[in-house]
């Protein structure tokens, strides 16, 4: 499929569709470089962001960038996690509800533009997930008996706070030689 | 009026585009089922996914490259539903999946 005449041709509104597109939230609020790093991060929260990479996913230049990452994280919706300055390396705030507001303004961009319910259907998952009853008995629970194993499940938040936490002990606990890490 | 119940429970269709690729179609998903092939291209090196192979075994009833008039190569999801559950089912959609965190 390297040869363009293969490719089959978009009709004149799949071309518009792909325009559109093309802005950060159909262009409703411009097309700066933070809206695209904005985007970026909407679209997949769950990676590490490097700057270089964003460069590439946003047309824009390495200061740019920084700013963004910059002013992202002031905002809390970033946080930077590398220990080497020279090489930053952010991931984004999961249990951000301004997130989670991109998230469904990204699906009602669509919605407007297609008539679809991408956003409809967010909604009513966001509720089964995380505000009926069946959603908040998932707060935090431990099952075990029924399998082999136990389960334990619960909010993401409690979730980052056990994984930092974690994280943290068995760093400690590594400094000063009391675990040792084997490769699996 | 019906009252809608999300994706109605039902369980995707194949072909699985297994986790890179519904990761992959809950980015798309969110810019709108359509991103040029060199944007598309730029996400899916950040995953280590071929998106052309990912593209030719789903099948363009699913997923289509196709170009603009200009020459523009864009990509296009050709069966949203299928992709929304599927990016649903790997829990791809929204940003609440804690369990996905590495430790």
């Amino acid at each position: 499929m390297n040869d363009l005449s293969d490719m089959p041709l978009l009709s004149n509104e799949e071309e518009e569709r792909l325009e559109f597109s093309r802005l950060p939230f159909g262009g409703l609020f411009g097309n700066t470089v933070l809206l695209r790093v904005i985007r970026e991060i909407t679209a997949d929260p769950y990676r590490e962001f490097r700057p270089r990479e964003l460069e590439a996913l946003t047309s824009s230049s390495a200061p740019r960038i920084k700013n963004a990452l910059e002013l992202l994280a002031a905002q809390g919706l970033m946080e930077n996690i590398s220990r080497d300055s020279q090489r930053p390396a952010y991931k984004v705030n999961l249990s951000s509800k301004r997130l989670m507001a991109l998230t469904l303004l990204a699906y009602a961009v669509t919605d407007d533009r297609d008539g679809t319910n991408c956003l409809d259907d967010a909604v009513c998952h966001y509720y089964e997930e995380k505000l009926s009853e069946a959603g908040q008995d998932r707060e935090i629970g431990i099952f075990a008996g029924v399998e082999r194993g136990v389960k334990i499940c619960m909010s993401d938040l409690a979730a980052e706070k056990l994984s930092r936490s974690l994280v943290e002990i068995l760093e400690e606990a590594s400094r000063k030689g009391e675990v040792k890490v084997q490769a699996r | 009026m019906e009252k809608r119940k999300a994706y109605e429970k039902e369980k995707p269709c194949l072909p699985d585009p297994e986790e890179n690729g519904a990761r992959f179609l809950g980015w798309i998903k969110k810019r709108g089922f359509y991103a040029t092939l060199e944007e598309c291209e730029a996400y899916c090196s950040s995953i280590e996914m071929d998106l052309k192979d990912f593209a030719r075994n789903m099948g363009r009833d699913h997923i289509m490259i196709g170009r603009t008039s200009s020459g523009i190569v864009a990509v296009k999801i050709m069966d949203r539903k299928w992709a929304s559950k599927w990016a649903r089912d790997y829990e791809y959609d929204l940003p609440h999946h804690s369990h996905r965190m590495k430790l």
